[in-house]
């Protein structure tokens, strides 16, 4: 941990150019962060690493952002954590499937990597 | 009878004679020669045949009739045996009479209708005649042939049932020609699912393609922003160069918006998130935003508004459709042209206009102004760019608010589109395919 400890963001997307692009995005912002390739590795690491924020791909293999987002909120662990789904999917009735799951925001692919951290830094308080 | 005398045989003769009571009588005569004193003398009897003769001139008769006709005439027995077949059966079945009298009707009647044959005997015996029933026999050839059948009884002097009529016409053409029609309703039938099949097919590989697009888009957009946010690692050049980039993955994103978005409309799948929106203010934001490309192309954009209330509707929508109808006037109107904008209530309508003193639009184009990819001849002539998406997009945002829009334009004199929506329209109506008057 270092002295001025900077907020962990977990980002769960399969495709490996967003998650790097991603996580460029909000290193240089002041984030630190620890990614996922698919649903199971960012339940796991949302439970193993406690983040301050998750940013969850939708579509995603073995547990779509939903199912993640729902998961988490039955952990004791990370019941609280904020809940940020990425989503291709603009139907209205997805954006209320997110909602339902227990997600605190959605943003719609594709989107600006400068809005993205503007959402972050609204849902962290900075 | 001259031979039969001379052989000394007996001999039957016919012959009429005229009756006493002024009638003609029909007589046989049957008798033999018999040879007496040498002469030859008649022995015999004659009888009169008349009531015979009528009789059997009235049977022929009905004979004659029964033959001429083309259905199926047949005679059976209480025990179902056929004593009588017409040329009409013969010609329906395929047999002959000598064929076919004295055998049981049941070799005309298809295995899987067997029973059929015994419950409607029992019913005509019963007094229950039977009328034009619908069934099948076969023919002699094994195939079979629908026909409209009729059984009644046949009695006796004494009114006794001794037998059964049964006529069948031939309706197979007729059972063809409703086969045929069937068939042909069922083939238009399917021909319609498997075209909605497509329509729906294209909708959802629209919908996927321009999702698996957005992806890419992302990714695309993202790293050109990190590029250009770099402390300076480029030159002028590239900097330009990858403005170029940005601007087509911008024209990429847009496209592939407009086509989900036609995708939503046609799948019947548009929502509006439906507020409280001060259009003059979405004018306003429209006419700045454009204002640049218009000072760049040296055209003049105006807006003036008018007292309007709040009107229910979608602000994201309804900014898109001012960005539509903003941009097409700048597009088409040349240098030193204007592009007036103006928004006002009118009647309980929130009106919007857009004039512009472009190239303007003939008559036979304007009625497809608002179909999807249409481009008018002098768009493509002159290479403006577009898709031909932005004004379905922008009918169809018009149409998801309960208004409607209008287009008024002639030749080198400019074009007016003109956008009516209801103000106190709080729950905007589903999209419909309905046809906008221009």
């Amino acid at each position: 941990m270092t002295d001025e400890r900077r907020p962990l963001v977990l980002v769960a997307d399969d495709d490996p150019d967003i998650l790097s692009l991603v996580k460029l995005r909000l290193e240089r912002s002041g984030y630190d962060v620890v990614s996922a390739g698919d649903g199971e590795q960012a339940l796991e690491t949302a439970k193993a690493r406690t983040p301050d924020l998750a940013l969850l791909d939708v579509m995603m293999p073995k547990l779509d952002g939903y199912e993640v987002t729902a998961r988490l909120r039955q952990e004791t662990a990370t019941r609280h954590l904020p809940v940020i789904l990425l989503t291709a999917r603009v139907q209205e009735s997805d954006i209320a499937r997110g909602i339902e799951a227990g997600a605190d925001d959605y943003v719609k692919k594709p989107f600006s990597t400068h809005e993205l951290r503007d959402r972050v830094q609204a849902v962290l308080g900075r | 009878m001259a031979a039969a005398v001379a052989d000394d045989r007996p001999y039957t003769t016919q012959y009429r004679v005229n009756h006493a009571d002024g009638t003609i009588r029909h007589v046989v005569e049957r008798g033999k020669a018999v040879l007496s004193g040498g002469r030859h003398k008649l022995d015999g009897a004659i009888f009169d045949v008349t009531e015979q003769r009528v009789a059997e001139a009235e049977r022929l008769k009905l004979a004659s009739i029964v033959e001429s006709t083309q259905d199926s005439i047949i005679s059976t027995d209480l025990n179902d045996v056929i004593t009588s077949w017409n040329g009409g059966s013969t010609r329906i079945y395929g047999y002959d009479a000598a064929e076919v009298i004295g055998r049981s009707f049941s070799f005309l009647v298809p295995d899987e209708l067997s029973d059929q044959r015994p419950s409607l005997l029992k019913q005509v015996l019963a007094g229950d005649a039977v009328r034009s029933l619908e069934t099948r026999r076969r023919r002699r050839d094994g195939s079979l042939v629908d026909v409209l059948v009729s059984i009644s009884p046949i009695r006796d002097s004494g009114e006794r049932i001794v037998g059964f009529a049964t006529i069948a016409q031939d309706i197979s053409t007729r059972k063809q020609a409703e086969a045929e029609r069937e068939r042909l309703l069922h083939e238009l039938e399917a021909q319609n699912e498997r075209l909605r099949e497509l329509d729906r097919l294209k909708d959802e590989f629209v919908a996927l393609v321009s999702h698996e697009l957005r992806t890419p888009l992302t990714s695309i957009r993202g790293y050109l922003e990190l590029v250009l946010e770099e402390e300076d690692p480029l030159t002028d050049e590239q900097r330009q160069f990858l403005g170029v980039v940005e601007r087509n993955a911008h024209r990429l994103l847009a496209l592939v918006g407009d086509l989900l978005f036609l995708a939503q409309i046609e799948a019947g799948k548009l929502s509006l998130e439906v507020g409280a929106v001060d259009l003059a203010a979405i004018a306003a934001e429209s006419v700045e935003t454009a204002r640049p490309l218009a000072e760049e192309k040296g055209i003049t954009v105006t807006l003036a508004t008018g007292p309007l209330a709040l009107i229910a509707g979608d602000r994201a929508r309804l900014a898109q459709l001012l960005d539509n109808l903003l941009s097409n006037g700048i597009k088409f109107t040349p240098v030193d042209g204007r592009v007036d904008v103006r928004v006002r209530g009118e009647r309980g309508q929130a009106v919007i206009e857009v004039r512009d003193t472009g190239m303007g639009i003939p008559a036979d184009e304007q009625e497809h102004l608002f179909e999807r990819f249409f481009r008018t001849a002098k768009a493509t002539e002159q290479a403006i760019p577009g898709t031909g998406l932005g004004l379905a997009i922008s009918k169809a945002i018009v149409q998801a608010h309960g208004g409607r829009i209008t287009v008024a334009s002639s030749e080198d004199s400019g074009t007016t589109f003109r956008v009516s929506i209801p103000i106190r329209q709080l729950a905007p109506k589903p999209l419909e395919a309905e046809e906008v008057a221009s």
